[in-house]
């Protein structure tokens, strides 16, 4: 049975969300319980998704519905849209981007690569982790709305 | 010195996706013509997807219909369930973990190390790559249904 990705794990991602929210959207947001992905009904409309690897294997999504994926891109391209259009799934990935590569500073110690990001489109999409983990989400409320910062992470070492 | 990203670096996945089918599966799958993915309009039931990175990143996806996972993942473990079942679900990325860890042993100029898989599941779903990457997506049939293979790769 796999076991839960360890909490010490994800703060520097819950951290990294934070800090990427308030330097690059301007908008305070705040974490709520961790929870774990198993057996949770959670569903979006559009997800980023960035892979890690190296001295520990993992992957960081962040899932929003489409009313707060829509604000979160307006403020972070500093235009308002009102579409899920070609420049609202490059931001997702962008802040995905962002969100990973800012983490995993804090993660020196396990020599991390990020992959490219990909962001996955559809109305109720659900993001699951594979056998080897259970991953742990991290529901985010903002003025902008509520999204979900979802984290699967194993050491190699 | 970066690596332009060409064709031939699609071969290794998809030798590897035979492979897999036909050892883990105990099935043929055939692949179809290799598209440039900007081409292709594709939506899924399903997708397996995991990222690579090293001298180069991208990501691999293996996507299907709901009735083809099915059919592969029950032949793949033995099983018989009649929908997404959790375990088919968990399968998926297995199957997709399996692949990317045999393909990169063929592309050593790149060093590649996988992450960890993650499963989308949801009707007409779409995955769009970062748009400074090369993707490829490759159909596959088999008796078990039709499925694809996507690509993404930039040399870093």
């Amino acid at each position: 049975m796999p076991s839960p990705v360890k909490v010490e794990h994800i703060n520097p991602f819950l951290s990294a969300t934070i800090e990427t929210f308030k330097s690059m959207l301007r908008t305070q947001i705040t974490p709520g319980k961790i929870i774990l992905i198993k057996g949770a009904k959670l569903s979006y409309d559009i997800s980023g998704i960035i892979g890690l690897s190296g001295g520990a294997r993992g992957t960081v999504t962040l899932s929003f519905p489409r009313i707060t994926a829509l604000k979160a891109v307006s403020e972070f391209i500093g235009e308002k849209v009102v579409t899920m259009d070609d420049t609202v799934k490059d931001a997702i990935g962008e802040l995905t981007n962002i969100v990973a590569g800012s983490a995993k500073k804090d993660l020196a110690q396990y020599k991390i690569n990020i992959s490219l990001p990909s962001v996955i489109t559809g109305e109720n999409h659900k993001v699951l982790g594979g056998k080897e983990v259970i991953p742990l989400v991290v529901p985010f409320s903002s003025p902008l709305g509520d999204f979900n910062l979802i984290v699967s992470f194993i050491s190699e070492t | 010195m970066a690596v332009g990203i060409r064709v031939e670096h699609v071969n290794p996945f998809v030798t590897s996706t035979m492979e897999t089918f036909a050892k883990m599966v105990g099935v043929e799958a055939k692949p179809g013509k290799l598209m440039l993915k900007k081409d292709a309009k594709l939506e899924y039931d399903i997708s397996g997807i995991i990222g690579l990175s090293g001298n180069a990143k991208g990501m691999v996806a293996m996507s299907f219909p709901k009735h083809t996972a099915v059919a592969v993942c029950n032949k793949f473990m033995s099983a018989d369930y009649n929908d997404l079942h959790r375990d088919i679900l968990d399968a998926v990325g297995e199957l997709v973990n399996i692949v990317a860890g045999y393909a990169k042993r063929d592309l050593t100029e790149f060093a590649i190390n996988i992450s960890l898989p993650s499963v989308i599941v949801g009707p007409n779903h779409q995955i769009i790559d970062a748009k400074d990457a090369v993707s490829f997506v490759v159909p596959f049939t088999c008796p078990l249904g039709p499925f694809h293979l996507a690509v993404s790769l930039k040399s870093t």
